[in-house]
């Protein structure tokens, strides 16, 4: 181990090496701080081939490496499973090319998503996908997770953004995957599309291509706050019902309203709201005024008790100034937040919320709804104390219980934020046994020894220590319900 | 554990480990390592309460890397107070096992001894001038006695009546009395930058000021609190709140400065500090909240203006330098890219971190001149001295100067 | 040893199963899309075109679940009268057209196979079932095993049930055409009605002896669509593209990716008697005499083009441009990890 580690640090240089034990700690969690292990060493290569020698070296020694850009993840998808090599990718952040009248760029994968936005402003061009970590997230890591966020109902997901990727490949070659006018050749498979959303597990890209979107005309950001959820929901139906296809639709529920209210993110919502909407619509002048006209009179066919309207920057920024302090105003109610992510058909949204409160409530755990209601997407705030180990134990089993019902109405058990660590034990729930089997193989194909990132996405026998123990935390905790 | 350090265990607990603290740190940007930005040092701190760190050292390494600049403060969600936090774990740290090496400890030497007594430290800057004179800098250069931003302070000290010290007691406008203010004259700004003071003193009185200068008042104490020695600080505030007991309003232009009278409150923990804090107001703040009743003389210029991480990550005050300077006729601000990143001046940080500092000071730099501004502007003498430092290091010779030298009006001069 | 034609999931893998030695030639309903290359003389056809109901239609949601044989023209009719679509222009049968994915007109940033494809149920060459994605329009459970479907002739796996992306139907749509135009100019147009913001949902250069003209369309609302037609200075009109290819004729067919500040290139090095149409999604066809096909595709990798031939005589279909050596291997080993007897071929 150790003659390992001093190759690694013959590449690197000491600099940029991290092995104090001490120091290390700082690695040993993402976003999702539920799960916790101290990596082996931290090595920051700064180009392509580095990382492919650092690569190399792991493979032939056989120690498992663990890619990371910011650590935003909220499933544990950069946090090792066992003691490995941490290959931090922050400062692999330039910008290679910008190809404005192709409408691509390519970019190593420790550039932040909105910095890549913020470098091709002045050529009217941005970068579609805005996770809410958008000023921290890599675009490394968007790619690993095929990340979402708030505008992806118009925009798609990372993976309809990516056009091709060179990639270190867990033994240490170098492929490059799809090409710059495209990402699949007519006569390969699409490699992007399947690399997109590994989570880390098929390699390190290192170099991405990825689209660049014109900037539209104009933007406008309406707000209505409802009396009830349903009516918010169904000014949703109808405004994509009638065929408009808004950048942002969001809504906070009341629980999240009154925590944003009784916060410094206070953005004046009345108090009687029960649902808070967001819709954002991009595009020509012309027909966002006749658009905008038309989301007004839904809100108010839907009986909104409040309806605003912004078309300028600062004033639109008011307006999303609850949605994007609600994570804040969350966190500041206890020591840890936890940020479940779950996707249902959009229909059964109603049905879902009343769900998740009642799962709240059998649990008694605080918690909160902020969702992307154009996808279905929701995104349930568990505010909790880390260091009770039983409550620890209810947030989990709440979790669980929040994601089968996401199944149960025929959804989905992650919509933008992984499987990483935190999800393993719930793939069972989602997929039959063949089809993690499918799976294993497409990634042996990539990840032949389980180096990379190892055990991460499909649960395996011998995975972590830690996430093993849930289940029993989550079964203790279930068999105790009656007596509490 | 003790109370103090439950105190601080239980302010680590507030971060929520999301990251978005990260982009906006100098060190972070530079370093890209977990451990340089503030959630890593938060999550080691809290390591420190959970006794978990081995090696104090390690900690301390990567805390001693923070400029201090509050960035992440104005980023996070959760309002983590990392400033306090961070300097009360220094201060900690200092308690158990002061910091060895050469550097720190002329650091310590220059702060405890020099930089907080008036006389001493303008001793040193004629010191400094003679050593110009005679050429022994360059020797000092090639022993690397001085580091490359100080190595630039030279030049700027003034010389000939700017160098008597700034009469103190009560100033009187001609015309009709507005108010009455007391001015803070800052131990940096006042021997490097006498000019700032007198203009500072100018514009308050053409507006129509009182302005007291008290001679008891001392040094802020903000790099002793940063170095980890609150008790060494404390003295201080509590000489600076008597010095101006009978002021209600008391100005400063010194960002840094401000920053820890705002905070005297946090330092000493009485009420009389509390209500000195609250008396406390940066001089672009104050002007732009009673207003100009003079105009300040036309100037065709074009002027950038670089935010002082001490004025608008600690104090809050971002648009009132930039509404005032757009009262300059004839002035135009324009824009350059990250305003609001610490230019790696902070305090004596490129006394402790040369090589950091240059670096974070080559990227401020450079934004600046893809800016093409014909003057760049800031409230903080550190900040002025490194940023015209950095510009140097660049090849680009813009000059730096203080917002309150653009709103002298024309009958002051 | 007779063909297939299978109306369920157990019959599928019943036919896989009794297939014997037999390899095996997935078809959907026998549209062009899947003449690849030479069917070998030892396999058998399994033909999906029986596997054709639309499972499920949920207009709120923008979703849909079809089995693989459902005819492109019927699914394209029921969406349209719930004021939905598709956003492609898929013809043949769904399953056929998504593991082909053609060549069509495309333009960047519009809905494409893979954007359009949530989730699919499927069956391996050897009989095993299994599902990946999901059903609703967002997630990232699990790796994407059914994107390897778009493009795939075919060769990884049959595919069940395909879980699509359903979009609103824009109000309006207007196909537009530019005047004959000379390279140049017509490579320029091109990138300027490329980067438009809203793009045309298609566009496509379309190369002829007799010149070179722009087609596209514009959709959105009523007003918008004029307003943008006038403002670019192009006319209403639906344009077929002019081809010299049939399956006869002797010509061959080119299909490949061309990034559009390389087109002007292309155009030039395109030998006489070439037909091109070049689309907003990089992608792009040419047809050709057989005999111009070989020296054109030398030329490629410096035009920065990948290209393959894609039509033209059997035995050469599938032949291009080098592609990078790692992504063959990775190409290689799907096949290998998903159909390690060689079953379909």
């Amino acid at each position: 181990m150790d003659a390992v580690l001093k190759s690694l640090i013959a590449i690197v240089g000491k600099h940029r090496a991290i092995v104090a034990r001490d120091a290390l700690l700082a690695w040993e969690c993402d976003g999702f701080t539920v799960h916790k292990q101290l990596p082996l060493a931290v090595v920051a290569p700064e180009t392509t081939e580095e990382v492919a020698a650092l690569v190399r070296i792991l493979h032939a020694g056989k120690v498992p490496f663990v890619p990371r850009g910011a650590g935003t993840c909220l499933s544990g998808g950069p946090t090792p499973m066992a003691p490995s090599v941490v290959i931090e990718l922050a400062r692999m952040n330039r910008v290679l090319q910008v190809a404005a009248d192709d409408l691509y760029a390519v970019v190593q994968p420790g550039v932040v998503n909105l910095d890549l936005t913020t470098a091709v402003a002045h050529l009217g061009l941005h970068y579609a996908p805005d996770p809410s970590s958008q000023s921290v997230c890599t675009i490394g890591g968007n790619l690993a997770e095929n990340s979402g966020g708030p505008h992806c109902f118009k925009y798609g997901m990372t993976n309809d953004h990516v056009l091709s990727a060179v990639v270190v490949l867990p033994d240490g070659s170098i492929a490059k995957l799809g090409s710059e006018a495209g990402p699949r050749a007519p006569h390969g498979f699409d490699l992007p599309a399947i690399f997109c959303g590994s989570e880390g597990t098929f390699g390190i890209a290192t170099e991405i291509t990825v689209r660049l979107c014109r900037d539209a005309e104009a933007v406008h950001t309406l707000l209505a706050s409802f009396g009830d959820m349903p009516s918010a929901c169904r000014a949703v139906s109808q405004i994509v019902g009638a065929g408009m296809v808004p950048a942002a639709i969001e809504i906070l529920d009341q629980a999240t309203i009154r925590a944003v209210e009784a916060s410094i993110y206070r953005a004046g919502y009345p108090e009687d709201a029960a649902a808070v909407l967001l819709v954002e619509l991009d595009g020509p002048v012309a027909v966002l005024e006749e658009e905008t006209a038309e989301v007004r009179n839904f809100f108010a066919q839907n009986g909104a008790l409040r309806i605003e309207a912004a078309t300028s920057p600062t004033e639109r920024k008011k307006l999303w100034r609850g949605r994007k302090g609600a994570f804040g105003a969350m966190g500041r109610l206890n020591t840890d937040l936890y940020v479940l992510d779950g996707v249902v058909p959009r229909t059964k949204l109603v049905e879902a919320l009343n769900g998740i409160y009642a799962i709240g409530k059998k649990y008694a755990v605080v918690l909160t709804n902020v969702f992307h209601a154009g996808d279905g997407n929701l995104h349930p705030n568990i505010s909790y104390d880390g260091r009770n180990v039983e409550e620890v134990a209810r947030v989990l089993a709440a979790g669980r219980e929040i994601l089968q019902l996401c199944i149960d109405l025929g959804g989905s058990i992650s919509g933008e934020h992984g499987i990483g660590t935190e999800k393993l034990e719930h793939m069972p729930m989602m997929y039959t046994e063949a089809d993690l089997e499918v799976m294993a193989r497409v990634r042996s194909v990539f990840n032949k020894d389980n180096l990379c990132n190892p055990d991460k996405v499909l649960p395996s026998r011998h995975g972590c220590a830690e996430v093993a123990k849930w289940p029993a935390m989550i079964a203790r905790v279930l068999d105790g319900e009656g007596q509490s | 554990m003790s109370t103090t350090q439950k105190d601080l265990y239980q302010q680590t607990l507030g971060c929520v480990h999301c990251g978005l603290c990260l982009p906006v740190c100098p060190t972070y940007r530079v370093l890209g390592m977990e451990t340089d930005s503030p959630r890593g040092r938060i999550y080691l701190m809290r390591a420190l309460g959970e006794g978990r760190i081995e090696n104090l050292d390690v900690v301390r390494t990567h805390l001693d890397r923070c400029l201090d600049c509050r960035a992440c403060e104005t980023a996070c969600p959760s309002g983590v107070q990392y400033g306090n936090l961070l300097e009360s774990v220094r201060g900690d740290l200092e308690q158990k096992a002061p910091s060895r090496g050469l550097r720190p400890r002329i650091a310590r030497f220059m702060v405890r001894h020099l930089l907080i007594h008036q006389r001493r430290l303008r001793l040193a800057f004629s010191a400094l001038r003679a050593i110009e004179v005679v050429g022994l800098r360059k020797l000092a250069r090639i022993l690397r006695l001085i580091p490359r931003s100080l190595d630039a302070i030279a030049p700027p000290v003034p010389g000939g009546t700017q160098r008597a010290p700034l009469k103190t007691g009560l100033h009187q406008p001609k015309g009709p009395v507005r108010g009455r203010v007391g001015l803070f004259t800052g131990c940096v700004m006042e021997p490097m930058f006498g000019h700032v003071n007198r203009a500072t003193l100018a514009v308050l009185l053409a507006n129509g000021f009182e302005v007291v200068i008290p001679k008891a008042q001392r040094c802020c104490g903000a790099l002793l609190v940063h170095m980890g020695l609150p008790d060494d600080a404390r003295t201080l505030a509590k000489a600076n709140i008597a010095a101006f007991a009978d002021c209600d309003v008391i100005l400063n232009n010194s960002a840094g400065c401000g920053a820890a009278l705002k905070e005297y409150g946090h330092l000493l923990d009485a009420p009389a500090a509390a209500n000195f804090a609250k008396k406390c107001r940066d001089i672009c703040e104050f002007l732009d909240s009673v207003g100009l009743t003079q105009l300040p003389a036309a100037r065709n210029v074009t002027v950038a203006y670089d935010d002082p991480c001490h004025l608008c990550h600690a104090q809050g005050v971002r648009e009132a330098p930039r509404k005032l300077l757009q009262q300059v006729d004839g002035l135009k601000l324009v824009a350059h890219a990250r305003p609001e990143d610490c230019c790696g001046s902070a305090g004596i940080y490129n006394l402790l971190q040369p090589e950091l500092a240059a670096e974070i000071g080559k990227r401020k730099a450079e934004t600046l001149t893809k800016a093409g501004a014909q003057l760049v502007v800031t409230g903080n003498p550190g900040c002025m001295i490194q940023i015209g430092a950095s510009l140097r290091g660049i090849g680009d010779h813009t000059p730096v100067c203080h917002p309150v030298e653009l709103l002298v009006p024309p009958a002051a001069k | 040893m007779n063909n297939f034609t299978i109306n369920s999931t157990a019959e599928l893998i019943d036919a896989l199963r009794s297939r014997g030695d037999h390899r095996v030639r997935l078809c959907g309903g026998g549209s062009r899309h899947h003449a690849q290359t030479a069917r070998p003389f030892d396999s058998v056809v399994i033909a999906l075109a029986g596997m054709n109901r639309i499972q499920r239609l949920e207009p709120d949601d923008l979703t849909c679940s079809v089995e693989p044989g459902v005819p492109c023209a019927v699914l394209h009719e029921e969406l349209a009268a719930k004021g939905l679509e598709l956003g492609i222009d898929a013809d043949g049968t769904i399953g056929g057209f998504l593991a082909a994915d053609p060549v069509t007109a495309a333009t960047t940033g519009a809905a494409s196979a893979r954007s359009a494809l949530l989730g699919a149920e499927a069956v391996l060459g050897e009989g095993k079932a299994f599902k990946a994605g999901s059903r609703v329009v967002k997630s990232v459970a699990g790796f994407d095993v059914h994107k390897l479907l778009i493009g795939s002739r075919g060769l990884l796996f049959a595919a069940t049930l395909l879980h699509l992306k359903l979009r609103p139907r824009p109000p309006a749509a207007i196909d537009f055409c530019t005047d004959v135009m000379e390279q140049e100019a017509a490579s320029r147009r091109f990138i300027a009605l490329r980067s438009l913001a809203p793009a045309p949902v298609r566009l496509s250069l379309l190369f002829d002896p007799s010149g070179c003209r722009i087609t596209g369309r514009f959709a959105g609302r009523a007003n918008w669509v004029a307003t943008a037609l006038r403002s670019n200075g192009v006319r209403e009109a639906k344009l077929a593209a002019a081809t010299p290819f049939d399956e006869h004729s002797g010509n061959e067919r080119l299909a490949g990716l061309v990034p559009p500040t390389q087109v002007r290139h292309l155009l030039r090095a395109l030998p006489v008697g070439a037909f091109a149409r070049i689309h907003g999604n990089g992608r792009c066809e040419i047809d050709l005499p057989a005999k111009a096909t070989d020296a054109l595709l030398r030329a490629m990798p410096e035009l920065f083009v990948v290209a393959a031939i894609i039509g033209g005589t059997a035995v050469r279909r599938g032949q291009g441009t080098p592609l990078d050596a790692g992504a063959v291997r990775l190409d290689q080993g799907l096949k290998q990890a998903l159909d390690p007897q060689g079953v379909f071929v």
